[in-house]
């Protein structure tokens, strides 16, 4: 894996700043996606920019409907009782991803 | 868990063991938190632990030597175990040997 460097910030503005000023620079959430490309060479930017803590990871009633916050992990997801009972087909379609340890 | 895996047989070379047994803890720690499973039908039902949730739940973990069918014997004799012990004497007995 080529090395680049790696930053956690402060707040979504800082985290937009950072990514602007170095091309190809790119966001990193969670990161089970990326992290696989990144050891396979698919893509190798110079800047990560870790965002995973700036997301919610809240899943609230909103509007009579749910919303889902981006930090969110799908076993979570899967597992909330709203999901199950209002959304069982969103369930099924997470717990058909992977394997649990995989999941995220 | 470690002493169901050897009271079963639930191994041959020991490599992936350490992996089986901290999944198996996990994965009845999650099952006992209700979370589902793409094994049940119904997502919304509590799941209930079985040979067919117990492959699901620890398909993550692949054992070369094909020990599985020791395995989930061990998985289900640990519960089994848990069960008649009482949850006290359960508990002190998780924390000493989980």
């Amino acid at each position: 894996m080529k090395p680049f460097a790696y930053q956690v910030p402060g707040d979504a503005v800082a985290a937009v700043r950072s990514v602007a000023a170095v091309p190809g620079a790119v966001f990193l959430g969670v990161g089970t996606n990326l992290v696989d490309h990144l050891k396979l060479g698919v893509v190798a930017p110079d800047l990560v920019v870790d965002v995973t803590a700036l997301n919610s990871d809240e899943i609230t009633d909103d509007s009579g409907g749910l919303r889902i916050g981006a930090a969110v992990r799908n076993s979570e997801l899967a597992a909330d009782r709203r999901v199950r009972e209002r959304y069982p087909v969103l369930a099924q379609a997470l717990l058909a991803g992977a394997s649990g340890q995989l999941r995220g | 868990m470690a002493q169901s895996f050897v009271d079963h047989d639930a191994f041959q070379c020991g490599y992936c063991t350490p992996g089986q047994v901290c999944s198996a803890v996990g994965m009845l720690d999650e099952l006992a938190r209700g979370w589902p499973s793409a094994v049940g039908t119904d997502v919304a039902a509590d799941p209930q632990l079985d040979e067919a949730e117990i492959g699901e739940r620890m398909s993550g973990n692949l054992c070369r030597c094909g020990a599985y069918a020791n395995i989930v014997p061990a998985v289900l004799g640990r519960v089994s175990t848990h069960r008649q012990a009482g949850p006290a004497r359960a508990q002190a007995t998780h924390g000493a040997r989980p």
